[in-house]
């Protein structure tokens, strides 16, 4: 992990970031979607997932194609979308339940700002890949309108589940409707 | 090294820390009916402001959304809590705002990017913006919703009447929420 150097410069970012997040939470809406039940829908036709190219907060390029064979929840999130927060943590139980089960779990953050990113994840004890789509070029190529959205592909690379808005990601039905795409 | 935070997103920060302990504010209006659930309220001047300007929107920029946008924010989905559900389409080009005798349309997503085009704005924030709009159009399966901003592009403190226009199991819906205001 790389370490905070707080210069003016960092102190500047940071205060923005935390006021951005005081303010996201205040735009915040979806009261409503903590009552709603929990599940994945199936996509219809259940197309082919594109293929994507995208470095992670180290760098690193990762692939969709490297991980065929296995499943993989994408997920398509924004540090100033209100329910693209909200479900971190559960997400991050999730990824400690699939990542044993094989199934691999990669988050897609649309637009830039690495650092902006790499702050609001520490908050969050966040070890599931991160990915940066800085020019939103993979987010509109996918089939989404809006964020967060959620897709959980099979072992032969097609999209088979979608969730649009945000989840209760642990929750036992939608795990075990992930874990029954395995082969 | 000079910090140089924006005045305008000092104040708002320190404004909504002081006011964001209730979300319900008197604007709200909370509407489920035929398949459809939908949350909204307006969005001050100061915090639309501050919000774009911190998706690298230039101040000038801001400004120019928060005094021209009427802005709210919203969360709409699909009422629906069952599998077996209805599906719910909801098409933001066919809402209808009626104020002061003449009807108008959302401004979408679409309409911004030309607008943003002709304002020269920069890719980052060109970016940001299109994923905080509200979806243009959308289906939803029960559970289903999605977060975003509406701009119903009328001057500050215009009241207006706004009819919602959705599809449920492919059939057309309508429902008027009177009396909305944008913000001042």
């Amino acid at each position: 992990m790389r370490k905070m150097n707080f210069t003016a410069g960092r102190l500047q970012h940071l205060i923005l970031i935390v006021a951005f997040f005081v303010l996201a939470a205040f735009v915040a809406v979806p009261q409503a979607s903590n009552a709603q039940a929990q599940f994945l829908h199936k996509m219809d036709g259940k197309p082919l997932a594109k293929d994507f190219d995208l470095p992670d907060l180290d760098g690193n390029k990762i692939k969709l194609s490297d991980f065929k064979g296995k499943v993989v929840l994408v997920n398509f999130w924004a540090t100033w979308c209100p329910p693209c927060r909200a479900e971190i943590p559960s997400m991050q139980r999730a990824w400690n339940i699939l990542k044993d089960k094989d199934v691999m779990l990669l988050a897609i953050h649309v637009g830039g700002n690495e650092d902006r990113v790499w702050t609001f994840l520490t908050d969050f004890n966040v070890d599931f890949p991160v990915l940066l789509d800085a020019n939103s070029k993979v987010s509109r190529s996918w089939p989404m309108m809006g964020l967060p959205v959620s897709f959980v592909i099979d072992p032969d690379g097609r999209i088979a589940l979608q969730a649009i808005g945000g989840r209760e990601w642990d929750d036992e039905k939608m795990i075990a409707q992930i874990l029954a795409l395995k082969k | 090294m000079k910090l140089k935070i924006p005045l305008v997103f000092l104040l708002s920060f320190v404004w909504v820390i002081s006011s964001a302990n209730g979300q319900e504010t008197p604007d709200f209006r909370k509407f489920s009916d035929n398949g459809l659930r939908l949350e909204i309220a307006p969005l001050g001047q100061d915090q639309v402001q501050a919000f774009f300007i911190g998706r690298d929107f230039s101040a000038r920029d801001a400004r120019f959304i928060a005094e021209t946008g009427c802005i709210f924010r919203s969360a709409i989905g699909n009422a629906g809590k069952n599998a077996g559900d209805p599906k719910v389409t909801v098409q933001l080009g066919k809402w209808l705002i009626k104020s002061g005798g003449k009807t108008r349309m959302v401004l979408t997503r679409e309409k911004w990017a030309e607008i943003w085009a002709k304002r020269k704005v920069e890719e980052s924030p060109k970016i940001a913006f299109h994923w905080a709009l509200f979806p243009t159009i959308q289906n939803y399966n029960p559970s289903d919703y999605n977060w975003g901003l509406i701009s119903f592009a009328l001057p500050a403190g215009s009241k207006f009447d706004l009819q919602l226009v959705w599809l449920r199991d492919g059939i057309e819906q309508t429902h008027t929420l009177e009396g909305l205001e944008c913000a001042k």
